[in-house]
């Protein structure tokens, strides 16, 4: 399905890291140099963050929030949390956000229960609460604690996760915002109670590499002048890219310096291109998240890193 | 692409230290990983526009393996 919103603005986003950070030579110790030299080759991870335990989502989220909310607290009508990783079943992360971050009794709060897709299909989301003219701003946040869900065992997975939280503020403007989504209900990447991460890797590849560059196809506009992926894996994107058309320097990665941040990676990648990378001025991208469910969600819109506020922060402990 | 050109691409993606055959298996010095069975699926699909779901490392013991889905 595909859908154009107008009149949309990405006023901010946040993103925080904890200060554990595993590196390739740790990975290297625990499964080998070799099999470091070709994870870091095809996957292209050189280093992934990790919460101590005890550090939630939540906790993470109500670092990325705060420095959005000082001028817009009182006019966030909507909150939604996306995490696969909530601390507690019930009630809702996002009820308790709302308290945490101390928004009105009247905002509308909501978790969405996806991955490495989630910050589009809550930005699609987001989207269609500022149809109604009541909502003055969408606030959402969420990421995954997720490096405590892996088998510690398994080279193609141990390392592969950085827990981020993320805060994005939607508000109203200019903007047109064209969406296209897809669903395929599929076990191809599970994460079951009480157990690890799990994923059929050629599944997820013949997935990746068909359905996505597709929908990405199908919003390629002349304007697109750069194409923002979810950082899943080096090799793969490049193939991405590749089928969609887009020369290496129109599609940015950070996965080396992040790993995958699954719903924080899209946030984490706008925050470090602005922060880090310097870019400056006006784009029109495609933003395209994709994993568990199996979930693609892909949309073009432009993106101003003059005036949208990008902000990475280190969480102490 | 011919058997020689496949080859070619085939040593790459198994790093392959020495000359292939099609009877070449695929165990060390070959590299036949999870992350080599991406390569060889991306190969495919650029290639010859082929899919092949539900596949793993285990289901491929030497290069003729490899070789048969370039051809069917």
């Amino acid at each position: 399905m595909n859908q154009t919103f107008q009149g949309l603005r990405l006023e901010a986003v946040s993103c925080v890291l904890p200060d554990y950070c595993t590196t390739l030579e740790d990975y290297a110790e625990r499964f080998g140099k070799d099999i470091a030299e070709r994870y870091s080759k095809v996957v292209g991870i050189q280093r992934t963050f990790h919460a101590p335990h005890g550090i939630t989502v939540t906790d993470l989220v109500r670092a990325a929030a705060a420095p959005l909310l000082e001028e817009h607290r009182a006019e966030i009508d909507v909150l939604l949390h996306v995490t696969q990783t909530p601390h507690l079943d019930a009630p809702p992360e996002s009820c308790l956000l709302q308290r945490d971050l101390g928004l009105g009794e009247h905002v509308i709060a909501l978790d969405i229960n996806h991955g490495c897709a989630g910050f589009m299909v809550a930005l699609q989301t987001a989207a269609h609460f500022m149809l109604h003219p009541t909502v003055r701003h969408v606030l959402i946040c969420g990421g995954d604690v997720l490096s405590n869900r892996v088998d510690k065992d398994d080279h193609a997975t141990a390392f592969m996760f950085s827990d981020v939280g993320f805060a994005a503020l939607i508000g109203r403007g200019d903007g047109d915002w064209a969406f296209a989504n897809g669903t395929a209900g599929s076990t191809a990447i599970t994460l079951p109670h009480n157990a690890t991460f799990r994923m059929n890797g050629t599944d997820v590849f013949n997935f990746t590499i068909s359905k996505v560059p597709e929908q990405i196809l199908s919003l390629r506009t002349p304007e697109v002048d750069c194409l923002l992926l979810h950082q899943s894996n080096a090799f793969i994107m490049r193939q991405i890219g590749r089928l969609c058309g887009f020369a290496p320097e129109q599609v940015p990665m950070n996965i080396a310096d992040y790993g995958n941040a699954s719903s924080a990676s899209l946030p984490l990648l706008l925050c470090d291109l602005a922060q880090n990378r310097g870019w400056r001025g006006k784009r029109t991208a495609i933003l395209s998240g994709y994993g568990c469910g199996l979930t693609w969600v892909s949309a073009r819109m432009p993106l101003d890193f003059a005036s949208t506020r990008f902000n990475i922060i280190h969480y102490l402990t | 692409m011919n058997d020689t050109d496949i080859l070619a691409e085939l040593a790459d993606i198994l790093a392959a230290p020495v000359p292939l055959t099609p009877e070449t298996p695929l165990e060390p010095p070959l590299t036949w990983d999870s992350m080599a069975l991406l390569a060889y699926l991306a190969f495919l699909r650029f290639r010859f526009n082929k899919l092949l779901p539900g596949v793993s490392c285990k289901d491929f013991h030497t290069v003729a393996d490899l070789l048969a889905h370039t051809h069917a």
